[in-house]
């Protein structure tokens, strides 16, 4: 069986080991996913008669606190990346994990409060979108908890048989986590402040 | 010696370890078997809605004692109308998600590209068996909707609301299904273009890459960029399926005599717009690597290097990029306003341009050449005037003002039938008459090559022109009685049967490519490592190539992809892997 070239380390004339164009065209495709629910808003927004102010209807705070939890979400990835490349242990990348899990429980509580309101899905296609976008937000904030807690832990015995690639997969979970957050940024942007 | 091939014979897996090993080879197999099944199951469904069309009402041969009386689909062998409608939409998705995609991309791609870059695999090989499991979960989903009460979906291969929200069949499966498709075609494209920007061979630059990897790479591209919306759409719709929203939904929407229960305030539209972004990519998703396995063909049979393949690189390039501009072609008749509808009046013009370069210098290509009338030639040859006319078929639809008298007639179906049918599945006939011997290591039977290739020719124009004709009479598409009860549809009514006719005609005229398929594998004349005195670099591995490995030793390239008959050389063909001799 013939080793699979770059893997590990960057090819000369690209500069990139395997992982990380995949990684990268990954995040394209998410991004063209993200672009698409997002011109739905503003098309479905612009095109209805009435549309209440996000503001005065949704719990705001909760949703400030999240955006918190993933700027301290996404600063942790780049120590984990760091850590992973000078050898060191798992901690940061556990540390992801928690604040995924609190992200992931903030919004939950979210949504029980403005379920609580009888606010449904159903109710209007203000609603629908505000459950749709937060909902898929806390989709990629969950699986990445799962992914992150995978390489922290099953994987970890990989950091001593195949350290380069181990560190790759460290850095390239730390994109997935950079882009997690700017599109949850723009998101919020979107349905609070524009 | 003994003792090498014994050890060489502990080193071979076995057949099921072959068959769930993660070797590029063998899922490019499967997916090219998986799809030519869906191809065959898509193709006879169109046959059932064809007798239909030209006899309606009257029982399907041989099916009459099947059904029951009371059978919700077809009593006594009927159609009823409902699942005319789901055949129609059956056969699209199939079609379009379920073969064709998946067989030139997952199939031709995932099996050759590696070859021809000379590598040992794909950069992800893991991830391509994942991709695998995905379409074949698409499929098992999307045709499970069959065995339901209620029956496959029925609101066309586009799935338009409001139909494809409030229908009470299959979409939700549709949709379900068509996710997966997404999920496969997503690791099919990272797999490819990590592929081809990482793992090339030392001495092959861009350049020096078959148009084929190229076709493929633009390919990947739009699948990459094009799917993800489609998928954002099958989001929303499955909301509005499930939870009740009213994404897709207008407001005081009437439901047979009674107002719908939803919110409403969505659009209608705003699936159109979704679809169509990624569909108007996927047509060209059919046609470039369709041109791939053309261009390889055609330099091979022609003895010649490619005419103009910097221009045909160039225009597969940009032609990606703008099938991503043009999609609301599709839209002219929705009131869009006169403005938008020019613009992609003016992007669908301009994208005709790079189609044309291509298919230009693949015909300027065969002048001068000593060209051997091979049967995977013969299909290349049929290929650029079939796609001639899919493609200036084209031309009256670009236009906003024409496009009002042919949108949504027959004339569409035609239109795209002849870029799709005698173009793309042409491709694929030749790709496989090309291939089969590296694959295999055995070639296919040219007698019966040459009774595959001269009746389907036939018989895909006599199914195709009048179908052009009727549309031109107005004869709307998705009509279930073939027009039999419209006014306009009365004199151009007898090109259905002559359509049907072909149709059947075509379906037998496939039998000697099935007999040659399967006889060949087992007892077809055994095949050189390079028997057409090709030069790309999959010509350099043993047929079939090495399980877990491709090559002897890894190949290096000294030159471009075609350099036939190169002046001043004993040989007609110099191979990219042979180094220049001092
Ligand atoms: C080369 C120039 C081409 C032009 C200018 C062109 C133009 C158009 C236009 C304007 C329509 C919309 C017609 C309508 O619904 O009113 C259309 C439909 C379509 N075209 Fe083309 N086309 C071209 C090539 C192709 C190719 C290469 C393919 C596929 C490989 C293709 C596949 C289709 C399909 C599938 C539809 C109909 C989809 C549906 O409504 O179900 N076309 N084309
Ligand atoms: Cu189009």
């Amino acid at each position: 069986m013939s080793a699979i070239p770059h893997t590990a380390t960057p090819r000369r004339d690209t500069g990139l080991y395997n992982a990380k164009v995949g990684t990268w065209l990954f995040l394209a495709a998410e991004a063209m996913f993200f672009g698409a629910l997002v011109s739905s808003y503003v098309f479905l927004r612009s095109a209805s008669a009435e549309w209440p102010a996000a503001r005065d209807v949704l719990p705001v705070g909760y949703a400030v606190a999240n955006g918190i939890v993933l700027i301290l979400l996404a600063t942790a990835s780049v120590k984990a990346r760091r850590a992973a490349r000078a050898g060191k242990g798992p901690k940061w990348l556990w540390i992801c994990v928690v604040l995924a899990v609190c992200s992931v429980t903030l919004v939950a509580l979210e949504h029980r409060i403005v379920g609580a309101t009888g606010a449904r899905a159903s109710t209007s296609t203000f609603y629908g979108m505000y459950y749709l976008l937060s909902g898929i937000v806390r989709i990629h904030v969950g699986g990445g908890a799962v992914v992150t807690a995978w390489i922290a832990g099953p994987c970890r015995q990989f950091a001593d048989i195949k350290p380069i690639r181990y560190a790759n997969w460290v850095e390239c979970l730390g994109y997935y986590w950079l882009f997690v957050f700017a599109t949850s940024l723009a998101t919020f942007v979107l349905v609070y402040v524009v | 010696m003994t003792e090498g091939i014994r050890h060489s014979a502990r080193r071979e897996p076995g057949w099921l370890r072959r068959a769930v090993s993660c070797d590029h080879k063998v899922i490019g197999i499967q997916y090219a078997l998986t799809a030519l099944l869906m191809l065959f199951v898509a193709f006879c469904m169109v046959l059932m809605m064809r007798w239909q069309l030209a006899y309606p009402e009257s029982p399907f041969p041989f099916l009459s004692n099947f059904f029951g009386e009371d059978d919700t689909r077809m009593p006594k062998g009927v159609m009823l109308p409902n699942f005319y409608n789901q055949l129609g939409a059956m056969h699209g998705t199939y079609m379009v998600f379920l073969a064709v995609v998946p067989l030139l991309v997952g199939g031709f791609g995932t099996y050759l590209v590696p070859l021809m870059l000379g590598a040992p695999n794909l950069a992800f090989p893991r991830l391509s068996r994942v991709g695998y499991l995905c379409y074949l979960a698409g499929i098992v989903i999307i045709s499970f909707s069959f065995i339901t009460p209620a029956g496959p979906s029925n609101s066309g291969w586009t799935g338009y609301p409001p139909l494809s929200v409030i229908e009470t069949g299959g979409q939700t499966y549709w949709l379900v299904g068509i996710a997966f498709v997404y999920l496969s075609s997503l690791f099919l494209a990272i797999n490819l273009i990590t592929s081809i920007v990482q793992l090339r061979a030392p001495g092959l630059s861009l350049l020096r890459l078959p148009f084929f990897v190229w076709s493929q790479l633009v390919t990947s591209y739009l699948l990459l960029l094009a799917f993800p919306p489609l998928a954002a759409a099958a989001v929303l719709q499955l909301m509005d399926r499930l939870e009740g929203t009213s994404f897709f939904l207008p407001s005081g929407l009437v439901v047979t005599g009674k107002p719908l229960d939803a919110s409403g305030g969505g659009s209608a539209l705003l699936w159109q717009h979704l679809f169509w972004f990624l569909a108007h990519p996927e047509v060209y998703v059919l046609i470039l690597p369709a041109f791939g396995i053309i261009a390889e063909v055609i330099a091979n049979n022609t003895r010649k290097p490619l005419w103009g393949y910097k221009g045909m690189v160039v225009s597969a390039v940009f032609m990606g990029f703008m099938s991503m501009l043009v999609w609301a072609h599709h839209m002219f008749l929705t009131g869009m306003g006169t403005v938008i509808s020019t613009f992609f009046q003016a992007t669908t013009l301009i994208i005709s341009i790079p189609s044309i370069i291509m298919a230009t210098s693949l015909l300027v290509s065969l002048w001068g050449g000593s060209i051997r009338f091979t049967v995977p030639m013969l299909f290349a040859l049929a290929f650029l005037p079939m796609f001639g006319i899919g493609g200036l078929t084209g031309l009256p639809l670009a236009l906003s003002a024409t496009n009002i008298v042919l949108h949504d007639t027959y004339y569409v179906i035609g239109h795209f039938h002849y870029v799709v049918a005698p173009g793309t599945l042409f491709a694929i006939f030749a790709g496989v008459y090309y291939w089969f011997p590296k694959v295999t290591g055995r070639k296919l039977n040219d007698t019966l090559g040459h009774l595959h290739f001269w009746p389907s020719l036939l018989f895909m124009n006599a199914i195709f022109i009048p179908m052009l004709l009727q549309g031109l009479a107005g004869v709307s598409r998705r009509l279930y009685d073939g027009g039999a009860t419209y006014g306009f549809g009365q004199e151009v009514f007898f090109l259905n049967k002559a359509a049907t006719h072909s149709a059947f005609a075509l379906a037998i005229a496939q039998l000697p490519f099935v007999i040659n398929f399967v006889y060949s594998l087992r007892w077809g004349k055994k095949s050189a490592d390079n028997p057409w005195d090709a030069t790309s670099l999959e010509w350099n591995t043993p047929s079939p190539p090495r399980f877990g490995g491709n090559f002897d030793k890894p190949p290096r390239a000294h030159r471009g992809p075609n350099e036939y008959s190169v002046p001043g050389k004993a040989k007609d063909f110099s191979p990219q892997w042979e180094p220049e001799e001092a």
